[in-house]
């Protein structure tokens, strides 16, 4: 099979995504009247396309495509392909992080696409990472479900903190507060496409230009290093990126899980191990994913709506625990005994 | 830029001092050479320091004392990439992450030239088939990693190494779990490959087989070199009690004249 190919496929979904979910939801929209809109006087089909709907579906593609890219490079990095910003308890960390900077007005300043709620996410993706890491060194490494043990509890904890904060702040800002609990993307304007896209394009151009040295990783991080990966860099990078991308999707979406999961796998379905096309796949369909599980949920549930972080729990969650059983039942001694040795420590 | 693959180079370990956190010793290696011999045995007992030695060699465990110099140049102040062109190292085989092809895991070998996982310039493809052919997995080339027996993935694993084309290749207990027939052709092949084109160190548990293939032996004990020499002389009653703790026989082969060691009974 040709990966480059089949990738082209994902990109295809992506623009798919993009071009039809603006127009689902409880208003159905005329292509028409917005076509109109957009060339002459702005009609109502027109602003809603506009200023609701396609902000909304970008938030959406770019914090799913970012989702997706970090948790293909998470798995690569910590040999674990169950790992990913939710799995990690980064997502919680984050989330925890951005509610207080939101639910607290001292701790709130916004200049521009920039505001204190992306500085006290990405503390809490770095918090809650070393922590995570901490934890799963000391209890067998971090190839094995000790360090999914440690990030899903770690999530759990923020969410908790979240509850616990959450009978505190002013009542009028309890509409906003279940999206850090699981993860949504109501209300979404194009200051949120804005504020997302400039902490998530550094990520995932650092990670971008990791993708080569994911390959190697493949066959252990020892092997890597006889084959001329600088590990530690790799290592150091990578978390960054990660920490940037996860901080900034849960900013403005909360904890989101599962996407980083889903996309990376059906993509090395198709196309194979290659992580340098695996990645790129991965975004364009974890975006379409989460884009299109978005307009699901505005649709069946209208004029309600379904919070994303629902529906991807509702899709990925299975798969996460058919690959833990699949991975239980196949050969985790040897993974054991790859997690206990880390070679070069960052 | 690449360094040109045959020619004698030299990794030297002066005054070295390490130890492990928790260890019970520490290694010491005053001085040691390697890579003037087409195929050298790391051999003593287990814990002795065999692996540690090895990731020492190729720069992975910084020593706290000391200094390593692959080609007039210490190991630490080359980039990664360009040490792996002409310094390979093949650690103890861990579980892939994905179900790799047998051509992929030895195209991973190439990465350090640039390619991914198809090796598609013409000497990455050239490299490839011959580490292939070298261990006779030509015909398995498409066959993924989870159809292969144990000795046919260890095999892969050395392609990958193999089609790196470092002048020094450093392998850790590449025939560890095989059965006899398996560790005999992994030992075949890097036998002779290291008579044509890569000279290599293995750290190897099997007496037995580093009598039968090398021409040198480093006998370790407790972080220390305990005997650097000549395999008839290494495989001796008297040292190896020293070292092993536990008496041994040790005969000459009747036909090959090589050392055959046992555990005396």
């Amino acid at each position: 099979m040709k990966p480059c190919g089949t990738s082209i496929f994902f990109f295809l979904l992506f623009l798919l995504v993009l071009l039809a979910c603006p127009f689902a939801g409880a208003e159905r929209l005329q292509l028409r009247d917005v076509w109109e809109g957009l060339r002459n006087l702005p009609t109502l089909d027109s602003r809603i396309f506009l200023h609701l709907r396609l902000p909304r579906v970008v938030l959406g593609l770019l914090a799913g495509g970012t989702l997706a890219m970090t948790g293909a490079a998470l798995q690569v990095l910590f040999r674990n392909p169950l790992a990913e910003p939710w799995t990690l308890g980064m997502a919680g960390g984050a989330s925890l992080g951005a509610f207080a900077a939101r639910a607290f007005p001292v701790l709130w300043l916004a200049a521009g696409p920039f505001n204190t709620s992306q500085v006290s996410a990405l503390v809490g993706a770095g918090g809650a990472l070393m922590l995570v890491l901490f934890l799963a060194r000391r209890t067998g490494g971090v190839g094995t479900p000790s360090l999914l043990l440690a990030g899903i509890t770690i999530g759990i904890i923020s969410g908790g903190a979240i509850l616990v904060a959450g009978g505190f702040i002013a009542p009028w800002k309890l509409a906003e507060y279940h999206r850090w609990l699981l993860g949504g993307l109501g209300g979404a304007d194009w200051r949120q496409v804005a504020a997302l896209a400039v902490l998530a394009l550094p990520g995932l151009v650092i990670l971008q230009a990791q993708a080569g040295e994911y390959n190697p990783f493949g066959l252990g991080e020892e092997m890597a290093a006889g084959q001329g990966v600088d590990v530690a860099r790799v290592r150091r990078l990578t978390l960054i990126g990660a920490g940037l991308a996860s901080a900034a999707v849960a900013a403005v979406a909360g904890p989101i899980g599962f996407i980083g999961l889903l996309a990376p796998h059906a993509v090395r379905r198709f196309i194979g191990p290659d992580m340098r096309v695996v990645m790129l796949g991965s975004f364009f369909l974890g975006g379409a994913l989460l884009a299109g599980c978005d307009t699901v949920g505005r649709v069946v549930a209208s004029p309600h709506e379904i919070p994303v972080g629902a529906l991807t729990a509702l899709l990925g969650g299975p798969l996460f625990l058919l690959l833990l059983v699949r991975r239980n039942t196949q050969g985790t001694a040897a993974s054991t005994a790859e997690g206990n040795h880390p070679v070069v420590e960052s | 830029m690449p360094e040109s693959p045959i020619r004698s180079l030299e990794l030297t370990l002066r005054s070295i001092r390490f130890a492990y956190a928790e260890g019970t010793w520490a290694m010491d290696v005053p001085s040691l050479s390697l890579g003037g011999d087409s195929l050298c045995a790391v051999v003593g007992p287990n814990g002795s320091g065999k692996s540690t030695l090895l990731k020492i060699a190729v720069g992975l465990l910084p020593p706290q004392e000391g200094r390593v110099i692959w080609n007039g140049v210490p190991v630490g102040g080359i980039s990664r990439r360009l040490l792996a062109r002409s310094l390979g190292f093949l650690p103890q085989e861990s579980a892939p992450l994905f179900d790799y092809t047998v051509e992929q895991v030895a195209a991973l070998g190439r990465h350090a030239y640039g390619a991914g996982l198809e090796a598609t310039a013409p000497e990455d493809r050239a490299a490839v088939d011959c580490a292939l052919d070298a261990v006779e997995l030509t015909a398995l080339r498409r066959r993924r990693l989870s159809h292969l027996s144990g000795g046919e993935r260890r095999r892969a694993w050395i392609a990958s190494a193999l089609a790196q084309e470092p002048s020094l290749l450093l392998l850790d207990e590449p025939t560890l779990a095989l059965d006899l027939h398996q560790a005999a052709s992994v030992m075949q092949v890097l036998s002779a490959r290291s008579a044509s084109k890569t000279r290599m160190v293995v750290v190897l548990h099997d007496l037995n087989l580093a009598a039968l293939f090398c021409p040198r032996v480093i006998l370790m004990q407790n972080g220390r070199i305990e005997a650097d020499d000549v395999p008839s002389r290494i495989f001796t009653r008297e040292r190896l009690k020293a070292v092993y703790g536990s008496g041994v026989e040790v005969f000459l082969h009747p036909r090959t004249q090589r050392p055959v060691v046992q555990p005396a009974i």
